[in-house]
C-alpha cells in the first residue's frame, strides 16, 4: 500500500512553477488562429461518409436488379425439370470399424449406393400399374357401362356366374422321342445317323 | 425555397453560424489554456503558438463533435499537449528554448540569473519525469487547477490524480533536494 502523505515542493520552487506557467500568448494568436481556419477548406455537405454510403447502396441495388433482369428476358428458357427418378435403394451393408489408415481406401472402395430421390409432391401422384388382360378390361369396362344404365340384374350376374369360365383350350405339344445313345457314344451315334 | 444563402438553405446557414459563433466563444475560453500546455512542453513562445494554432484547427475540423464545453478543453488539452510532444521530438528548435524567467519584480542581475538557473533545474526535473505524471504537474500548475480540474479535463478519476500528483512531487522533491538545501 503506497503511503500518499501529501508531499509539497518548497514554496519557492512551487511559485517558481506556477510564475513560469502564468505565460500569455502573443496578442496575435487568436488573430492567426481566425486566419488559419479561414484558410481551411469549406466543408461540404456531404462528407465522405455519406459518399461511402451512396456508394455501397448503389453496388448493392445493381448487384439485386442485374441478376433479376437477366432472369427475366436476357436468357433463353430454361428446359422443364425432368421428373425426379426413384430408384430403389439398395441395402447398406453395416459399417465395419476400419483403422485410420485403411478408412480412405475403404471409403473410395465402398459399394455407391444409388440415390433415392423422393417425390413429395402429391400432384405427381401416380396409381400403381396393373396388368389386366385386355379382354378382361374389356369385359369390365361394358359390366360397368351396362350397370350404370341399369341394364344388369341379379339374374343375370346369377347366371353369368354358373356359366363355366371359358378356358382356353390346352396347348397340345407332341412329344419328343429321344433314342438312346449307343455304346460308342455321341460320335458314334452321329456317325450312325449319317 | 426562396430563403437560400450562398445557394443553402437559411437553417443550414443558420446552424453553420451557430457553431462558428460556439467556436469563438471556446477560442477565447481555452486559447491561454492550449498555448501553456504547449509552453508546458517546448518552453519557447512561438512553437507553443504553433501548436497550439495547429490544435485549434483540428479542433475546428471536429468541432461538431466537441461542442460541449468540458469535452472541447479537455480534448483541446490532450491535442495540444500529444501535438507538443511531437513538436518537441522533430524540432530543431528545442535547444534554443525560452529558459529565462522574466519575472516582473527582479531586484538584480544577480537574482535573475538565480531564478533562470533554479527554472533550468526545475524544468530538468520535470522533463525527467515520466509523462503521465509531468501531464498532472504541468496542468496543476496552470491557473491553479486543482484535483477535480485536473481529472476533468485529463478525463481520468480524481483518485488517480491524486496519486500521480503524490508521485511527481516526490520525485521533484527527491531530485531539487539539493537545491532548496543549497540555495
Amino acid at each position: 500500500m503506497a503511503d500518499h502523505t501529501p508531499v509539497n515542493l518548497p514554496d519557492e520552487l512551487e511559485a517558481l512553477l506556477r510564475e513560469t506557467m502564468a505565460v500569455e500568448p502573443s496578442p496575435q494568436f487568436a488573430v492567426r488562429v481566425r486566419q488559419r481556419i479561414e484558410l481551411e477548406p469549406r466543408k461540404t455537405r456531404w462528407s465522405w461518409t455519406w459518399f461511402i454510403a451512396a456508394g455501397a447502396a448503389a453496388v448493392l441495388v445493381l448487384a439485386v436488379v442485374l441478376p433479376m433482369r437477366f432472369n427475366e428476358g436476357g436468357l433463353p428458357p430454361a428446359p422443364p425439370l425432368a421428373p425426379p427418378v426413384q430408384v430403389e435403394a439398395a441395402p447398406v451393408p453395416p459399417a465395419r470399424p476400419t483403422s485410420p489408415i485403411n478408412s480412405e481406401r475403404a471409403r473410395v472402395e465402398a459399394p455407391r449406393v444409388p440415390r433415392v430421390v423422393a417425390s413429395h409432391d402429391p400432384r405427381r401422384f401416380e396409381f400403381p400399374t396393373v396388368i389386366v388382360d385386355p379382354r378382361q378390361r374389356a369385359a369390365l369396362n361394358a359390366l360397368a357401362r351396362l350397370s350404370a344404365q341399369g341394364q344388369v340384374s341379379e339374374e343375370i350376374l346369377e347366371k353369368l356366374a354358373a356359366a363355366p369360365a371359358s378356358v382356353p383350350a390346352p396347348i397340345a405339344v407332341e412329344p419328343l422321342v429321344v433314342s438312346p445313345i449307343g455304346l460308342g457314344g455321341v460320335l458314334h451315334f452321329e456317325i450312325e445317323r449319317r | 425555397m426562396s430563403d437560400l444563402v450562398d445557394g443553402y438553405p437559411q437553417t443550414m446557414v443558420s446552424a453553420d453560424d451557430d457553431l462558428a459563433q460556439e467556436f469563438e466563444a471556446r477560442l477565447r475560453d481555452s486559447g491561454t489554456l492550449a498555448f501553456r500546455v504547449a509552453y508546458g512542453v517546448l518552453r519557447h513562445r512561438q512553437d507553443a503558438e504553433d501548436v497550439a494554432q495547429e490544435a485549434f484547427v483540428r479542433a475546428h475540423r471536429s468541432f461538431h463533435q466537441l461542442r460541449d464545453r468540458e469535452r472541447f478543453r479537455a480534448w483541446l488539452v490532450r491535442a495540444a499537449w500529444r501535438l507538443a510532444i511531437d513538436h518537441r521530438r522533430g524540432s530543431r528548435r528545442r535547444t534554443t528554448r525560452e529558459e529565462a524567467v522574466e519575472p516582473a519584480h527582479q531586484a538584480s542581475i544577480e537574482e535573475a540569473a538565480a531564478d533562470n538557473e533554479r527554472a533550468a533545474h526545475l524544468w530538468s526535473a520535470i522533463d525527467a519525469l515520466p509523462e503521465k505524471l509531468r501531464i498532472v504537474i504541468v496542468l496543476s500548475a496552470i491557473e491553479g487547477h486543482d484535483t477535480r480540474e485536473v481529472s476533468a479535463l485529463l478525463t481520468i478519476p480524481e483518485g488517480t490524480v491524486r496519486s500521480r500528483m503524490f508521485l511527481a512531487r516526490k520525485a521533484l522533491a527527491e531530485r531539487l533536494q539539493w537545491l532548496t538545501t543549497h540555495p
